[in-house]
């Protein structure tokens, strides 16, 4: 069933909260290279899912395989360090640091040397280009100096997206990137996504249906913790139980 | 666009600030260097608690205010630093210099062991566990008569020679002190700019998301408290060297608690804050206690004024105002 592309995959994987199983013995194959989308009602368990696969929380039972290497229960930094990334729904940023500084934060436990407790960060030429390169990546270049607290709220958004990238991951998770956005910081933020290098796979969570088809190539419906449909876009809008249980028609 | 004299008014600003950026560190330690021998013995004594006690201050700032980590134990590696010193010299009759490097090496080891074990936890047990650390190596110091005098202490301390100078006089043991002060300023603010210095404050400022971007966030921690208690031993072998005798008031969580004041007094997570509160609270302490016995309860109200007046202490609050007149103009 697993196709040999698939650069990400969970089996049989379960999470139960006492008793509420919020995931459901998936078995979920991610393609390299795709724009594959996870949709659900609320409470479909879509980030717990992605809290387990980026190691923010531990599976019940099954497992989960990164390029082929289980990962399961692997703490979050070493999950990043294979080359997963992850966005946060709720933004979670250094708000008292400037925009450069978060990155720079991401860039150097990549590129630099975290350790190095002597040589003032500003002055290390590599991090800091590398930092700007990414901003400019998500249209930030231009706010290095600000404060993050003092950004406005699509402005945090894209700086979400830049510590993921500044990480260098050959994977991309995005907690519903768009959420709590006006629609042209919605579209602003669909632009980025488009703009983002082809060989990165992503896998994003989204409500905003509009954004998932203009940004996913492949779409996994949840329900209840468990897989209903996975296909392209027009697989899904055909699928009945889809109709049914998402779409809201009969 | 600005106007060209705007932009040459720019300039100026910043020149001056540069100026204002070299001036005023130069013209402190001038001062400093020159204090002892206008202002006499009694100053230079104070002065030199001050720069050791800063020492401590700064030592448990880098774990309290750019790292995070509420420790309420830091007198442990201060006494590890001061009794190794101590004792290496009255038992065994080791060279003070040696001892006071092995006096560092010793907190620092005792940093790693009680750092490891209290990392595991955070938040209120992290504060708790480290001042049940601190209070057993207290009762250590206190219970073990034979070697540490009991709560006698022990003093004696043979202070050697510095290329003829004899390191018991007061003038000279003032400018050891000024020396290690100013060394372990400068340390401390090359640490907080480095990448590992940003490491630890961004620890402070969003640990989950440290680890989503591949921190090992608990060895980052460690490293923190190990740094601080290797700076804390520094304190302590200076100041039993500077007075020549140390007793479980070394390791007692008044002085713990002592530290935590003068950081959050002075503005914690700045460089300058803790210096400030070692010499706001140390010159307030020795004033008011010579006029009451009750000095601890004017010490507390003034306390309590300047965390409710100064949020970010006085010279995280002052240096704040300053930032926003200067933006202004």
């Amino acid at each position: 069933m697993e196709s040999p592309l698939s650069i990400l995959r969970t089996e049989n994987l379960t999470k139960m909260f006492g008793s509420l199983i919020v995931t459901n013995n998936l078995n979920l194959s991610i393609e390299a290279e795709a724009r594959h989308a996870i949709i659900g009602p609320n409470g479909a368990g879509k980030t717990s899912l992605l809290h387990q696969i980026a190691g923010q929380l531990r599976p019940t039972s099954g497992k989960i395989f990164l390029k082929e290497q289980e990962i399961t229960g692997f703490a979050a930094e070493r999950v990043c360090r294979m080359g997963l990334a992850r966005t946060f729904q709720k933004n979670s940023l250094f708000l008292n640091l400037s925009v450069v500084e978060n990155v720079r934060l991401a860039v150097q436990q990549k590129r630099g040397n975290p350790l190095n407790p002597f040589t003032p960060a500003e002055n290390i030429a590599k991090t800091n280009e590398r930092a700007r390169e990414v901003l400019d990546q998500v249209h930030l270049g231009a706010d290095i100096g600000r404060l993050v607290r003092e950004l406005s709220y699509g402005e945090q958004r894209q700086l979400e997206i830049a510590l993921a990238l500044a990480s260098d991951p050959e994977i991309l998770l995005l907690d519903e990137p768009t959420s709590g956005m006006s629609p042209t910081e919605t579209q602003r933020m669909v632009q980025l996504i488009q703009e983002l290098p082809r060989q990165l796979t992503i896998i994003m969570i989204e409500h905003d249906m509009d954004v998932v088809f203009s940004v996913a190539n492949r779409i996994t419906v949840l329900h209840y913790g468990q897989m209903l449909a996975t296909g392209s876009h027009e697989e899904i809008t055909r699928n009945p139980a889809v109709r049914e249980v998402y779409l809201g028609v009969a | 666009m600005p106007a060209d004299s705007e932009i040459v008014v720019g300039v100026a600003r910043q020149n001056r600030n540069e100026l204002w950026r070299v001036m005023v560190p130069l013209i402190i330690v001038v001062a400093l260097a020159i204090l002892p021998l206008v202002a006499g013995t009694y100053v230079g004594g104070i002065v030199t608690e001050i720069l050791v006690f800063s020492i401590l201050a700064m030592s448990l700032n880098l774990l309290i205010g750019y790292t995070g980590l509420f420790s309420f134990g830091h007198a442990a590696f201060f006494s590890l630093g001061a009794y190794t010193l101590i004792l290496l010299n009255t038992i065994f009759g080791l060279n003070a210099w040696i001892g006071l490097l092995a006096g560092v090496m010793v907190a620092t080891v005792g940093a790693v062991a009680i750092g490891y074990l209290c990392i595991k936890v955070s938040g209120v047990s992290f504060f708790m566990l480290t001042l049940a650390f601190s209070q057993m190596l207290f009762s250590i110091a206190v219970k073990w008569r034979d070697v540490t005098g009991g709560s006698d202490g022990v003093g004696g301390l043979k202070r050697p020679f510095f290329f003829g100078l004899d390191m018991a006089a007061p003038l000279h043991t003032y400018y050891f002190a000024l020396l290690v002060f100013l060394a372990s300023f400068w340390a401390i603010k090359r640490l907080v700019a480095s990448p590992l210095g940003h490491s630890f404050i961004g620890i402070r400022e969003n640990e989950g998301r440290m680890r989503a971007l591949g921190y090992p966030v608990q060895s980052y921690k460690l490293l923190s408290f190990v740094l601080g208690g290797m700076m804390a031993g520094l304190g302590g072998t200076a100041y039993a060297f500077l007075n020549g005798f140390v007793s479980p008031d070394a390791a007692h969580w008044s002085l713990s608690g002592e530290v935590l004041i003068m950081v959050i007094l002075g503005g914690m997570g700045t460089l300058v804050g803790p210096v400030v509160g070692a010499a706001v609270y140390l010159l307030l302490k020795n004033i008011i206690s010579t006029h009451t016995d009750h000095w601890m309860l004017i010490v507390g109200i003034i306390f309590i004024a300047c965390v409710l007046l100064f949020r970010d202490g006085i010279y995280g609050s002052l240096s704040n105002l300053l930032a926003r007149k200067w933006s202004r103009r």
